[in-house]
């Protein structure tokens, strides 16, 4: 080790209470950034949960029966035929639980698909170009802030009417500033950086440095937000359902607890079930961005 | 332990009584190995082998560049480093005798509490910015010494704000760091290391935030109050011309080590090391205000390298 | 003092035009509401002609949009939200008699997990990488990742119905005025959780943080005592950043009162504005709306001041900026 490294080593380290890491550069290769995140413990237990949950939500009503025939006993708890038990009208709940997965998997993603979109697009702008948009969008993102965007979605999809697409839209206006507002910070912190200075001035064309350097290079924390995303709107939609607001043909997770609150004193299982699975896939969920940011930027996951 | 007290051993071992003798130090660190945690599994030994003595009323002053080791020794010695169970110190610190390496937070504490002093580099982040200055530096008075009802305008943390240079203390003292000036604040920084009336003040880099005029003021307030209270010092700096118009004996450190020690005066004008000469020249062939040590050669720096390794072997 | 009250003046303005923005959001989603308005408006409920009539003078339906627009919003900051078309009860008496409620459960649970929170994240900071912070960061996630409503249908399950310690629904007996405490628990466990997750996980790493400051080092230095460096200086400045977070948990706290209020059945604002939804009381369903969007900015004004006090370096500050405008 030479002098200098020494010294610089031992300055850095004295003043500190602990040594502060090493400048967060994320790994160049994605590949590298991939096989980190797969080493890590949490990951290797949340990703096949999330795995086995989207396989039997999408696959599983085929194999488990008809979740709207009603030709089986009324409030069987679980046992071997019914390792869910049955419902007030004699349905399968292991089949409407998966059927419930589907929707509530379905708003989840689509809902962080809509705000990412959005977010890119409206937040890539905003941060590379500044000006009125951006103010507008930092407006906007405050109003969320401070309105609760549940409350919002309530009134909207009562008025509006509550299909699933709705319901997605909804919840994809008031989630989409909370992206947006990340994609922004980054695409400002990147168009600052020299080489895309020295693109502008070359003469590129801004929207193509925009497309090709600005927003690639701001995708990890989006990505994060995005993964926490999923999570958000999933929860919301089940509190939507809880209350009722949801699509009535297509009953989430949370329109299952909402059927199922009536029956709490004597069908226990009606409750439980719906729910353990939302807790499950929101934590794993959870979790996973967890992950995610700390394989993206090492520094920053670390407690120090 | 039994390391650490041979070590001391080969030293003078300090007495009871030492401290009425002329010649016993006060403060004795004697072979002081500092480790420092630097990544997950990757440590630096901060500071090697390093001696140094204190008498009472002595001025020491510690110079090197930074990264030498000089401030990881000044908070050593206070007990101030990181509370981290990786941070290993070895070797002897005694104040008047009593061992504190290995000695449990209640006695460091007290020591802190009542003889040592310490003066940081930054005046507005070694203060806390949500409480008044007086109160901040009552805390640092003795609980019955303390007096008046209004934490922040203790008659006695008055006094000490203006035994530090501050004339209008009784306003001040009611104040926030932030509505104060640089040179305001670090003389809120003396008069908290003042307010215990320590035998020892250890002072890291005490004016490298200010300017150039703000530093002088603030260093001859310094001076002045540790005249006043015949209080140690311990000045560590990087800037050779602050040390030399301070202090009675200097340490010159590098890499870790005390390279050169000795009266101030005779290590100045004849330095026996090849770094303390380079050291010099450095600044000499610099103006005042644009002091450089980093302009070292790198050639002359292998060659200081070389020595201070071959010096650590022998 | 005069730097403060323009602080204030300030933040009122932007929440006056934060509430015309949520007005108009509400005007132009029964604009855009499938069908004719008066329909939109009072839903499946027959009406008397009088009522029909009221509507129509109250909201000029008869006149242009724009105009509808501003009588709409002369309505609500006179003071007028209408009538309930079920009972044609105004509504803001129909608010009136249920916002207490809300309260009751709201403000206890926002205090108890402010609290809990600051003792739970000071601790876990403290004891960073020990078991007890991981434990706690991990049920932070967790709890993070729960339906909160659906942890309020498992405390029935589990503490009503199997071991019948604690009422299910209502707020005291049938038939019964005031609040029982007994009734009060389960919800407000329901409440404070999600919250104290929240909040916790902000207050380990403010503690964190305020832990690794230099004025840690200069407490250190005066001998202070560990117990003493950290409620005198970390704790203080760690606190900061909790009072936006407060006001942030207590609008929370609000709107997750819906959900609360209906799984246990608490007769508040929540469980009126369901009501409202499931029988299509537009105008119940946006008197609710109102009422709860300026509680929450009154909730904010308060986090703003407070804040202003609290910090004296943006007191300055403030003091500054309003100096510096004409």
């Amino acid at each position: 080790m030479s002098v200098q490294q020494l010294s610089r080593a031992a300055s850095d380290a004295a003043p500190e209470p602990t040594p502060p890491p090493r400048p967060a550069r994320r790994p160049r290769n994605p590949d590298a950034i991939w096989r980190v995140y797969f080493r890590k413990p949490l990951v290797r237990v949340a990703m096949p949960i999330l795995v086995i949950i989207i396989l039997a939500s999408v696959i599983g009503p085929l194999l488990t029966g008809d979740p709207f025939a009603t030709n089986h006993p009324t409030f069987i708890p679980p046992d071997a035929e019914y390792p869910l038990g049955t419902d007030n009208l004699g349905r399968d709940y292991l089949s409407r639980v998966l059927l419930g997965g589907q929707v509530s998997l379905l708003v989840g993603f689509s809902v962080a698909l809509l705000c990412l979109t959005v977010a890119l697009i409206v937040g890539g702008l905003a941060g590379f170009y500044g000006g009125v948009l951006d103010t507008v969008l930092v407006k906007i993102s405050e109003f969320f802030q401070v309105i609760p965007g549940i409350v919002l979605a309530l009134v909207a999809a009562a008025i509006l009417g509550a299909n699933l697409g709705i319901i997605v839209a909804i919840l994809a206006v008031t989630m989409w500033p909370g992206v947006a507002r990340i994609v922004r910070a980054e695409a400002m912190r990147i168009s600052q950086l020299g080489y895309v200075e020295s693109q502008r001035a070359a003469g590129f064309l801004s929207l193509r440095i925009l497309w090709s350097d600005v927003l690639p290079n701001a995708m990890p924390p989006v990505l994060v937000a995005t993964t926490m995303t999923v999570a958000r709107a999933i929860l919301a939609e089940s509190g939507l359902s809880f209350l009722g607001i949801g699509d009535a043909n297509r009953p989430s997770w949370g329109a299952l607890l909402n059927q199922a609150q009536p029956y709490i004193s004597t069908a226990w299982w009606l409750a439980l079930f719906p729910g353990l699975c939302i807790f499950i896939v929101v934590l794993a969920i959870n979790l996973l961005g967890d992950a995610l940011n700390d394989a993206l930027n090492p520094s920053i996951g670390r407690v120090k | 332990m039994t390391t650490t007290e041979s070590r001391a051993a080969q030293h003078e071992t300090a007495r009871p009584d030492a401290s009425e003798r002329a010649d016993a130090a006060f403060l004795e660190v004697a072979g002081l190995e500092v480790h420092l945690p630097t990544g997950p599994r990757k440590e630096i030994q901060a500071v090697q082998s390093v001696s140094l003595r204190v008498h009472r009323g002595e001025r020491v002053g510690i110079v090197g560049e930074s990264g030498s080791g000089k401030s990881v020794t000044g908070r050593a010695i206070a007990g101030l480093l990181p509370t981290n169970p990786r941070v290993r110190v070895a070797g002897s610190i005694r104040f008047d005798g009593r061992e504190m390496v290995g000695a449990p937070a209640r006695a460091w504490d007290e020591i802190r509490s009542r003889s040592v002093g310490m003066i940081f580099q930054d005046p507005l982040t070694f203060l806390n910015p949500v409480m008044k200055v007086g109160a901040q530096v009552r805390e640092a008075i003795t609980p019955d010494e303390r007096s008046g009802r209004d934490a922040a305008a203790d008659p006695e943390a008055i006094r000490y704000l203006k035994l530090a240079g501050l004339a209008d203390a009784d306003d001040l003292a009611r104040r926030f760091p932030h509505e104060l000036s640089g040179g305001q604040r670090q003389r809120v920084l003396i008069a908290i290391a003042i307010a215990k009336r320590p035998d020892l003040i250890i002072a890291d880099e005490p004016t490298t935030a200010l300017d150039a005029t703000v530093q002088r003021r603030v260093l001859n307030t310094l001076d002045e109050t540790v005249t006043t209270l015949g209080t140690s010092l311990i000045l560590i700096s990087h800037d050779l011309a602050v040390v030399a118009s301070m202090t009675d004996t200097i340490y010159v450190m590098y890499a870790g080590r005390v390279v050169e020690s000795g009266p101030t005066r005779q290590v100045l004008t004849s330095p026996q090391h090849l770094y303390t000469q380079a050291l010099l020249r450095s600044v000499r062939s610099l103006t005042d205000d644009g002091v450089d040590l980093w302009s070292i050669t790198p050639e002359l720096r292998r060659e200081i390298d070389a020595i201070v390794k071959d010096g650590a072997n022998a | 003092m005069k730097a403060m009250a323009f602080h204030i003046g300030k933040v009122l303005f932007s929440s006056i035009i934060l509430l015309i923005v949520v007005i108009t959001i509400l005007f132009l989603l029964l604009e855009v509401a499938p069908g004719d308005p008066i329909q939109t408006l009072v839903g499946d409920v027959p009406i008397s002609d009088a009522l029909r009539e009221q509507i129509y003078a109250t909201f000029g339906l008869d006149k242009p949009a724009w105009e509808r627009y501003l009588i709409y919003i002369g309505n609500v900051f006179s003071g007028n939200l209408g009538v309930s078309f079920g009972t044609e009860v105004p509504v803001t008496q129909l608010i009136g008699e249920r916002i207490g409620n809300t309260l009751a459960l709201a403000i206890p649970s926002f205090i108890l997990s402010t609290i809990g929170a600051v003792i739970i994240g000071s601790i876990a900071a403290r004891t960073r990488k020990r078991w007890l912070d991981t434990l706690l960061s991990g049920s932070s996630v967790a709890l993070f990742s729960l339906p909160n409503f659906w942890l309020g249908l498992m405390l029935i399950i589990v503490f009503s119905i199997t071991l019948g310690w604690l009422p299910t629904q209502g707020k005291a007996p049938y038939g019964v005025e005031g609040i029982q405490i007994e009734y009060m628990i389960l919800p407000l466990i329901t409440m404070a959780t999600a919250e104290l997750a929240f909040k916790a996980r902000i207050m380990r790493a403010s503690m964190i943080e305020s832990l690794g400051q230099d004025f840690m080092d200069t407490a250190r230095s005066k001998g202070l005592a560990e117990h003493l460096a950290l409620w005198r200086h970390a704790l203080p400045n760690a606190l900061l950043p909790m009072v936006t977070v407060a006001g942030l948990s207590l609008s929370h706290v609000l709107a997750g009162s819906v959900l609360v209020e209906r799984v246990f059945g608490w007769p508040g604002m929540g469980l009126l504005f369901i009501g409202a939804i499931e029988r299509q009381d537009t105008f119940l369903v946006l008197g609710v709306v109102i009422v709860l969007t300026v509680t929450i900015l009154i909730v904010n004004l308060v986090t703003d001041i407070v804040y202003g006090l609290v910090d004296p370096r943006l007191r300055s500050q403030v003091t500054r900026s309003a100096r510096s405008e004409p």
